[in-house]
């Protein structure tokens, strides 16, 4: 068994826990200790990096990627000039919002928050007009 | 030559129906992918039981909601999904679209087209999943399903509605008693076109669903092969999810089956669906489960195995005249090994279904086939799903056979018997004789009680055993030629009356006259 000193950054206090192996739980509860006014705090990351094993950082990576994913929106957009960046960030306070282009897309725009994607493209209406017509045909 | 106007024309015509709308989808993204199981980080929203799809186009059903993520069974092969690629929910719970087109047709759990012919795309959308009717929405089982076969017609008869569990071990001929009463369901459907009878009091006709689960697909094509012979595959469906087919698709076939035949049930049809075999969905099912880390009970198998087969036996139900009158008629197979029905999911099944028909090896092996042994196969709804005819003959027979089952062992000392039991013995030996039957060659109600009634009226005591097959057979075709009224009463589905009793005394009079016995060299 080992015993690891595990550094609550940001509260200031120091806290001895006997450790096996740790669940998804503490990895969250690290990737929450690694953020500082709603934004990941690099220094505190190397930090607690550097009292992780190989394996444990893995999930730690895991456990900050999927906090980003729920703090950031993802703006897809065919040109990126044209975005009414106001009305997004009226919508979803408090997430960063990153903007892409996707050219792709034709005209509109998709909108990926954590795991869900709202489309309102042309090349997704392209793509439901083919089903529409196919779907009365049998093949 | 079509035209490219047409073809405009066509294309503005389906257009014109449609309306652009949004799209808002759940997605995840893989993490792992072993043994037909995936799993997916991210579909917060997805629901138990969820058809989802991947990037590469292949569909797949969650099976496991956990905190961070969900585990997805394949529908399809796993090769071409790799760490990374996307997932996504379609907001449907697994279905499968179905039609009246889908009779004739032969087809994956998916309703993906096995037989060479074009996908069913337009029809309603049934769920495999579904809660089974309940008390209320039921009327009893009263109204025969006949397989055909004598000794279950006669012995153990299966009323439409009821689940009847054929198990034995295997070779024994399971399939052979459930393809026989498809063929008869066929034949009958015929005959009910050809008379155009309004009259229904032996019933609608049946339409058949067969499902293959984790058979070999010489073995399906065989069976498909004879339906086609029997002219039996136009009024019967066949769902496959071969040994070859991924352990989803085997765990999904039984539910896929009774979907289908809810279609045609809600619609006031009556529907048999044979499930050959339940043994091999609980592998499939164990199998899933044991790679989706379930907690292992008994011989390995989940905990939820019991309710595995309890939700779908349940969905055979006959419904109440204001809900249509419908039914679904449920012959689940399960194959046991070494004829040990105290086993795991033996005892299971036997405990959920409405009776049970044993085949046995020792039987097979004496030539007594099909090997039904009629003395502990049992049929809960019993004789309230026999014909008045039939019940006349067969009631005094389950008696005489119990008792030649008693004397059976003294068999040995038959010339130290009285006269009485000799009688018995020889009795029981003629009505097991009679109960003998080809394959594929299921009777008409008629031709069952005219054997049975040879028998059992004691004008076969005299014939040797060994040409009691012989006499039955010549016997009804000598009825036929002499006096058709006869069958015609019989099939009728009445009490047999003492006139009717008298006219068959009459034609067996003339009948035993020129029938000659064959001394057996």
């Amino acid at each position: 068994m080992r015993i690891r000193k595990l550094y609550w950054i940001g509260q200031s206090k120091q806290s001895e826990r006997k450790l096996t192996d740790m669940n998804r739980r503490d990895f969250k509860q690290l990737a929450n200790a690694s953020i500082t006014d709603n934004s990941l705090d690099i220094e505190k990351v190397k930090k607690i990096a550097g009292l992780l094993s190989n394996s444990e950082l893995k999930d730690y990576i895991k456990s900050l990627k999927r906090w980003i994913n729920e703090h950031t929106v993802i703006v897809e957009v065919p040109d990126a000039r044209k975005v009414a960046m106001k009305n997004i960030e009226e919508v979803f306070k408090n997430k960063e919002i990153v903007v892409r282009e996707n050219p792709s897309l034709l005209l509109g725009m998709r909108l990926t928050d954590n795991d869900d994607v709202y489309e309102m493209s042309l090349a997704q209406t392209l793509t439901q007009i083919e089903e529409h017509v196919l779907e009365g045909y049998d093949r | 030559m079509i035209d490219s106007n047409d073809i405009i024309k066509q294309l503005e015509e389906r257009v014109h129906g449609f309306h652009a709308d949004g799209a808002s989808q759940n997605v995840g993204i893989v993490e792992q992918n072993h043994d037909g199981v995936i799993r997916a980080s991210g579909l917060s929203k997805a629901q138990m039981g969820e058809r989802v799809l991947f990037g590469s186009g292949a569909a797949g059903v969650v099976l496991n909601l956990d905190e961070d993520s969900v585990s997805i069974i394949l529908l399809d092969s796993s090769e071409n999904i790799k760490e990374g690629d996307e997932v996504k929910t379609t907001g449907e719970l697994l279905g499968v679209t179905v039609s009246d087109d889908m009779l004739g047709r032969v087809i994956n759990p998916l309703g993906l087209p096995l037989d060479g012919k074009a996908q069913i795309k337009k029809g309603k959308l049934m769920p495999l999943e579904r809660i089974a009717a309940g008390v209320v929405d039921r009327q009893p089982v009263d109204t025969p399903m006949k397989t055909g076969i004598k000794a279950i017609d006669a012995m153990i008869p299966i009323g439409r509605g009821q689940r009847e569990l054929i198990i034995g071990d295997r070779g024994l001929g399971k399939t052979a008693v459930a393809i026989d009463t498809i063929i008869n369901q066929s034949k009958i459907a015929k005959q009910i076109g050809k008379t155009k009878s309004k009259d229904d009091k032996n019933g609608k006709p049946v339409i058949s669903v067969y499902v293959a689960i984790g058979q070999k697909q010489s073995t399906i094509a065989q069976i498909i092969g004879r339906l086609k012979d029997e002219d039996a595959l136009d009024n019967t469906i066949i769902v496959v999810a071969g040994a070859s087919d991924p352990a989803a698709l085997q765990y999904l076939a039984p539910y896929a089956g009774v979907a289908i035949a809810e279609y045609f049930m809600e619609k006031g049809e009556d529907v048999l669906v044979v499930y050959d075999d339940l043994t091999k969905q609980a592998w499939a099912y164990r199998q899933i489960s044991l790679v989706l880390g379930r907690p292992a009970g008994r011989e390995a198998y989940p905990g939820d195995i019991f309710y595995l087969h309890s939700r779908l036996l349940e969905r055979a139900v006959r419904l109440s005249k204001e809900n249509g009158g419908g039914s679904i008629t449920a012959l689940p197979i399960i194959e046991t090994q070494a004829g040990d029905i105290s086993a795991y999911i033996p005892t299971n099944v036997i405990s959920i279904t409405d009776g049970q028909i044993f085949l046995e090896g020792d039987l097979f092996n004496s030539g007594i086939r099909p090997a039904i042994n009629v003395g502990i196969s049992v049929s809960r709804v019993g004789t309230a799903a026999q014909t008045g005819a039939m019940k006349s003959v067969a009631g005094k027979m389950k008696l005489e056979l119990a008792q030649y089952r008693e004397l059976a062992a003294f068999a040995q000392f038959g010339s130290d018997l009285d006269a009485a039991t000799q009688k018995q013995l020889e009795r029981g030996k003629r009505i097991t004789e009679i109960f003998k039957q080809l394959q594929y060659q299921p009777l008409t109600e008629a031709d069952e009680i005219l054997d049975i009634w040879a028998v059992t009226s004691g004008n076969a005591d005299d014939i040797p055993v060994s040409n009691v097959q012989r006499f039955i057979q010549e016997f009804r075709d000598y009825v036929l030629s002499k006096d058709k009224k006869i069958p015609e009463k019989l099939a009728s589905g009445e009490k047999v009356t003492d006139e009717v009793i008298k006219s068959l005394q009459k034609v067996m009079d003339e009948f035993k006259k020129g029938f000659s016995v064959e001394e057996k060299k």
